[in-house]
């Protein structure tokens, strides 16, 4: 039977790891207050523009690359979590999957689409934001709750 | 669709980690096809048929909601 492609079960402790640093990152960066002259580095950006300029095209300059560093080790630690095998994967466990791939993909637009009819303006933004991780969160959320509550993951301890 | 996976399984003597590691999943999937939580695939259901030595309706049948 064609199964979904899959990584060994050890990158899912590592994709836990990245999870919590980037997690542990944004708090200590909003809690402390931390100078953003410690994130800014020259980085090669594809497009960028200040404003509503016209973007400039592969161009180097200086940036707080703090929330570029947290979004890739939360999406980076995320994708391990979602695309590693549990230790007993069959196709139980990948009818699991499907459900908590539905369900997250359904809360994100849902979300999205409450957000089109009732926010405007610049708070927009903050769904953006937020939203871009909900994929990610939910497929989680959901998927570990199918395991505990079908006692897969009991059996692993 | 119904199953008798448990009552062959009590005929047999097997426990649901036995019938487990002869078709290659894990205990819980077992305990999901026999509560009716999971309906197997056509290659599991076949292969759970081949411990038993029966066939699949022996194992398996419709119900009036499929």
């Amino acid at each position: 039977m064609n199964k979904v492609p899959l990584l060994s079960n050890r990158f899912k402790k590592v994709g836990w790891v990245l999870l919590i640093v980037a997690i542990l990152f944004r708090i200590a960066d909003s809690v402390l207050d931390i100078d953003s002259e410690i994130f800014t580095f020259n980085v090669l950006s594809i497009v960028s523009a200040t404003g509503l300029e016209e973007g400039s095209w592969f161009t180097v300059h200086q940036e707080d690359i703090s929330y570029t560093l947290f979004s890739c080790l939360f999406i980076g630690g995320g994708l391990l979590i979602m695309f590693s095998k549990e230790r007993a994967e069959d196709e139980f466990i990948q009818s699991l999957r499907m459900n908590a791939l539905m369900w997250s993909i359904l809360v994100h637009f849902v979300l999205l689409m409450i957000a089109f009819l009732g926010v405007y303006g610049v708070p927009f933004l903050g769904v953006v934001f937020y939203n871009t991780y909900t994929v990610l969160v939910i497929f989680i959320l959901r998927f570990y709750y199918l395991l505990y509550k079908n006692g897969v993951l009991s059996s692993e301890k | 669709m119904k199953n008798n996976v448990k009552i062959h399984r009590a005929i047999t003597g097997y426990t649901q980690q036995d019938l487990a590691e002869k078709i290659g999943v894990s205990r819980q999937t077992i305990n999901a096809i026999e509560s009716g939580k999971y309906v197997p695939s056509t290659v599991l259901s076949l292969k759970i048929a081949r411990v038993f030595e029966k066939s699949m309706e022996d194992l398996f049948s419709l119900e009036g909601t499929d």
